[in-house]
């Protein structure tokens, strides 16, 4: 018996409901995935040539490089599966619903359309994780770098860590896809968020190699906790308080940026509505 | 004179890949690629004279589109021969092109970005179509299909009932000897279907050209063509004229009467002799009315007399299917073997 | 004659749509203008860590890339369209471009281009200009940069179309192998000495882009081959048309007697 003619969601329904989407794309990811072993294979062509680079600067040392080798060649394939794991489709996905009208069915479903996203975020991002860290290993041992982390705790924390990253990560995805709300360059979109990632991320080198300016300017920006800061805990770089510290303010940067995107969303929805779009 | 159109026992397979479900399935795939051969077409034979209309009809994976396809140059037969126009298509392709124009209803061939009037000017170049040519069909198809409004907007803008259009008007711009229409009506209100429907009669009338239409629509054959193909199953089913096909798979035809009360079971065993002998059957009762069917045409006054005799008849029809009937008819017979 | 016609009429039709975009145009060309700074930023971190590279110094490391930037520019300003071809092939949408009584190579290479890739072309002019002129660099080099820059473009594009032709038979129509394609012209944006035997003979020989690359630049700054590097870029550019156009032929007569 209804005592209503609307029903609402409980939030148990609520969280069934969110399960039931994670399970789903969890299937679907699963049937896609002879595509999935190519992007990872060609990423990590095109990632090798930063590798071959760095290789050679080993070889020709200047008395300026005080990271050691066998510290860059952690960082480096860690930087790199680190960021295959967070680099998910959300963008690419939202962008196409957008643009051929499926937006709407979305937002008529009774679950908040972000948190769907990121709930098929991070289906993608749990299989590539397991694609990335199997080449973690292999490439490290081929690199002779030092495969294990610098603690057990530094480890649980860096796990922690990665989770976060990738929060701000889907964050900044699903802010930038919102820009084609208001121009036709998903090109641009995507370009430019990648460009401040490659610039601000530390994915082609740790950032204290970087100049000052770039790394000041680096602190006012999320890209550097997705992946400098989760590696230099994993490396054991922080301790105690610091650890701490850099947890919170990574934590900080989530919440912030998941927020802002959640505003950014409502604002957009209640702009186009206007426009009648 | 010889055919516009000559195909020799045409035939051509596809490989299907053979996938075993799940991720390692997907990885099998992946590394080996087991695949089966299915038929597309498979041995099909027909001539078309240039200027005929011809409908060429099936369900879907009949083998249509792949008939269609080859016919145009765009895939290469497994055996058999096609003469278009005396080129083999495969081989000439672009020669070819020059003289048939195609539309394949469900993908616009129109470049995306470039405006209507653009991409019109465009064609005028690519097939050097005269002016005189150019002139009166742009007219036509703007005054038939009402183009004028969507001339100066780009491709990607206009909805799929006016790329419908402008495709169409794009495909009979140079007035080609032989146009292949592939579901030029998929999707259309039923207005502008008819108004594509005379366009395309237009056009065809002026420059007596040959068209070839695929359709799932029958309105689209009957009201254009003359002659009808059907393939099944990627062999050839029926060739010939709508007529032919209408005596060939129409000869069962219905009587359908109404009677003052609802006939009682005895009174139709009783009737049941009479009806063997002139091959009629009692089809359907439904409280007062009954439907009959018979085979042939001669038996009608017969049955008619009999029936108005034996049974108090207050109304009474004669049904004959119409070609979409038919046709779904011969589809649903395949589906269910006889008993 | 006719053919160039329709070519350019496409071309131009296509290139008035895009312009009708000012905000796009702008957007994606800072946006690409910021994805080479990126690329020089690591540069600068590598070279600040290693100052010879393979004996190049970082101001003849930018001539590597203000080549590579001017070729790829101009190769997406003007054949960009070769990216769509794996969606093309997919959607079955290779067959409307068979219909026309034209090649249908070139009419899908012209057929869309990229305006906003002017910022590659000018980030690299800039850094070209910049690297000759600091050099002091006599005219007749300043003649050849246009020539080899072009053959860049022809021969990365030539690179794409062989990748996708031989993708219909064996690979499947994916743009990763695209990709793969783009990431070896980045990488040729280093001097090919740093890296190890394989990859320096793939991209000598199987791949050339150290064609119109490092060996243009070894012959103005370190005096290396001679003549040879100069004048070797317009041979292996016309080697990769040939190349990229044989097998055009041979992918398509594969993908019109499979079908989709």
């Amino acid at each position: 018996m209804r005592d209503s003619v609307f029903q609402t969601l409980t939030p148990m329904d609520r969280f069934k409901g969110y399960c039931s989407f994670l399970y789903r794309a969890l299937q679907a990811n699963f049937t896609y995935r002879s595509s999935a072993f190519l992007a990872l294979l060609t990423s990590i062509i095109s990632y090798c040539f930063t590798i071959l680079i760095w290789r050679y600067v080993y070889a020709h040392p200047s008395p300026r490089l005080t990271i050691s080798r066998t510290a860059m060649f952690v960082y480096l394939p860690l930087a790199f599966c680190l960021n295959f794991a967070l680099t998910t489709n959300i963008d690419i996905r939202i962008g196409q619903r957008i643009r051929l009208g499926l937006i709407a069915t979305d937002l008529l479903k009774p679950l908040d359309f972000q948190f769907l996203q990121m709930m098929q975020a991070l289906s993608d991002a749990f299989f590539n994780f397991f694609l990335s860290l199997g080449v973690f290993i292999v490439a490290v041992l081929l690199l002779k770098g030092n495969l294990f982390p610098a603690s057990v705790e530094d480890f649980l924390a860096f796990l922690v860590s990665v989770f976060l990253a990738f929060i701000i990560q889907f964050s900044v995805l699903f802010l930038f896809i919102q820009g084609i709300f208001y121009t036709n360059s998903s090109y641009g979109i995507s370009a430019s968020r990648l460009s401040l990632h490659l610039t601000f991320s530390g994915i082609s080198a740790p950032l204290t190699l970087y100049p000052l300016i770039l790394r000041h300017i680096g602190e006012w920006l999320p890209f550097q906790n997705i992946i400098y800061v989760p590696i230099s805990i994993y490396m054991g770089k922080y301790h105690g308080l610091a650890l701490i510290a850099a947890l919170v303010h990574q934590m900080l940067w989530a919440l912030g940026m998941y927020l802002l995107g959640y505003w950014v969303f409502k604002w957009t929805l209640r702009s186009i509505e206007i426009q009648g779009g | 004179m010889n055919p516009a159109i000559d195909v020799d026992h045409l035939c051509k397979t596809y490989k299907i890949r053979i996938k075993k479900p799940g991720l390692w399935g997907s990885l099998l795939a992946f590394v080996s690629s087991q695949s089966n051969e299915v038929f597309a077409v498979k041995d099909i034979s027909f001539k078309i004279n240039s200027g005929e209309r011809v409908g060429l009809i099936g369900e879907n994976g009949a083998g249509k589109s792949t008939t269609l396809k080859m016919l145009t140059g765009i895939l290469v037969p497994q055996s058999g021969k096609i003469n278009v126009l005396g080129r083999i298509p495969w081989k000439e392709r672009q020669q070819l092109a020059l003289n048939i124009g195609v539309v394949f209803g469900q993908r616009p061939q129109l470049l995306w970005d470039i405006p209507v009037r653009e991409t019109f000017q465009l064609l005028k170049t690519m097939y050097r179509i005269p002016d005189s040519t150019f002139n009166y069909v742009l007219h036509e198809a703007l005054h038939r299909l009402h183009l004028e409004p969507l001339l100066s907007t780009p491709v990607r803008l206009l909805s799929l009932g006016q790329r419908m259009r402008c495709d169409l008007a794009a495909a009979l711009l140079h007035a080609p000897s032989i146009a292949f229409l592939d579901e030029p009506t998929i999707g259309l209100d039923v207005s502008i279907k008819e108004q594509v429907r005379e366009f395309i009669q237009e056009i065809n009338k002026k420059f007596n050209s040959t068209l070839i239409i695929t359709t799932h629509d029958l309105k689209d054959i009957t009201q254009i063509c003359k002659r009808l193909i059907v393939l099944d199953h990627g062999t050839l089913l029926f060739d010939g004229s709508l007529k032919q096909f209408e005596n060939q798979f129409a000869q069962k035809k219905r009587i359908i009467i109404e009677t003052k009360a609802p006939t009682a079971p005895a009174k139709i065993q009783q009737l049941k002799p009479a009806l063997a002998k002139l091959n009629a059957q009692l089809l359907e009762i439904e409280g007062k009315r009954l439907v009959f069917e018979y085979l042939s045409a001669k038996c009608t006054p017969e049955l008619t007399k009999l029936l108005l005799k034996k049974l108090p008849v207050v109304d009474l029809s004669l049904e004959k299917p119409d070609i979409e009937n038919l046709v779904t008819q011969i589809y649903k017979k395949k589906e269910i073997p006889h008993a | 004659m006719n053919e160039l016609k329709i070519y350019w009429s496409v071309f131009k039709s296509s290139l008035q749509a895009k312009m009708e975009y000012k905000l796009d145009f702008l957007i994606g060309m800072i946006t690409s203008i910021m994805l080479q700074l990126a690329a020089l930023g690591l540069l600068w971190v590598v070279i600040h860590q290693s100052p010879l590279l393979g004996g190049w110094t970082g101001k003849e490391v930018l001539f590597l890339f203000g080549i590579s930037a001017t070729a790829l520019g101009t190769a997406e300003l003007l054949f960009n369209h070769i990216w769509m071809l794996p969606y093309y092939i997919v959607m079955g949408d290779l067959d409307r471009l068979l219909i026309y009584p034209t090649p249908p190579l070139p009419f899908l290479l012209i057929s869309s281009p990229v305006l906003h890739s002017f910022g590659n072309l000018l980030t690299g002019m800039v850094l070209l200009i910049y690297c000759l002129s600091h050099f002091h660099e006599p005219w007749y080099i300043w003649m050849m940069v246009p020539l080899w820059s072009f053959c860049g473009t022809i021969i990365y594009t030539s690179m794409l179309v062989c990748i996708c032709s031989l993708s219909f038979k064996f690979i499947g129509p994916y743009t990763y192998n695209l990709n793969f394609v783009h990431s070896l012209l980045q990488a040729s944006r280093y001097p090919l000495s740093i890296y190890p035997n394989w990859l320096k003979y793939l991209l000598l020989f199987l791949i050339p882009f150290g064609a119109f690359n490092f060996l243009p630049g070894n012959f103005i700054f370190h005096k290396l081959f001679g003549l040879f590097g100069a004048w070797i870029a317009p041979v292996f550019a016309a080697l990769s048309i040939w190349i990229a156009k044989q097998l055009w032929t041979w992918g398509l007569k594969n993908y019109q007697s499979t079908g989709t």
